[in-house]
């Protein structure tokens, strides 16, 4: 689970050794809490999130691997093109 | 991946087609560059010329 770390930033009137202000909590409401930032801070360890583009993590890597290769392939087509141009037309002589 | 999941917080549906016409501009206009900039891409779109080293002069 998740602990929560206090920041070190003083508070006007406290010493070091004073002890933290603590935030009392009914145990439900804690432990609702606890789950609330555990999530938020492990966003990205949930395989099953929906994301607000309504994708999923794997759904997006799937986009991205199409729109990759798409782009290496137009590349490629690209090259070959610029080739015959430089080869069969005064580009460049 | 690198970058496998901009598509979580970016909508496929405007960020694809951004990108494609990101693409398809910026070789448009380097083309079309070319085509203002240059005289010999009509010439060689036109044809039938056959460009010929220049011959130095001959003296008579």
């Amino acid at each position: 689970m998740c602990q929560r770390k206090m920041t070190s930033r003083p508070i006007a009137g406290l010493t070091a050794l004073d002890p933290p202000a603590v935030v009392v909590m009914t145990a439900p409401v804690r432990v609702q809490h606890e789950e609330e930032v555990f999530q938020r801070r492990n966003a990205m360890a949930d395989p099953n999130k929906v994301w607000p583009t309504g994708l999923t993590e794997a759904e997006s890597e799937e986009i991205h691997r199409n729109l990759i290769q798409g782009t290496q392939i137009f590349g490629m087509i690209a090259v070959l093109a610029h080739l015959l141009a430089y080869i069969y037309s005064p580009w460049l002589h | 991946m690198i970058y496998g999941k901009i598509w979580c917080v970016v909508k496929p549906s405007v960020g694809i087609p951004l990108f494609l016409s990101a693409v398809a501009i910026g070789s448009f206009a380097v083309h079309v560059a070319l085509v203002t900039n240059t005289t010999w891409v009509k010439d060689f779109l036109q044809g039938g010329q056959k460009t010929v080293a220049a011959q130095p002069a001959v003296k008579k």
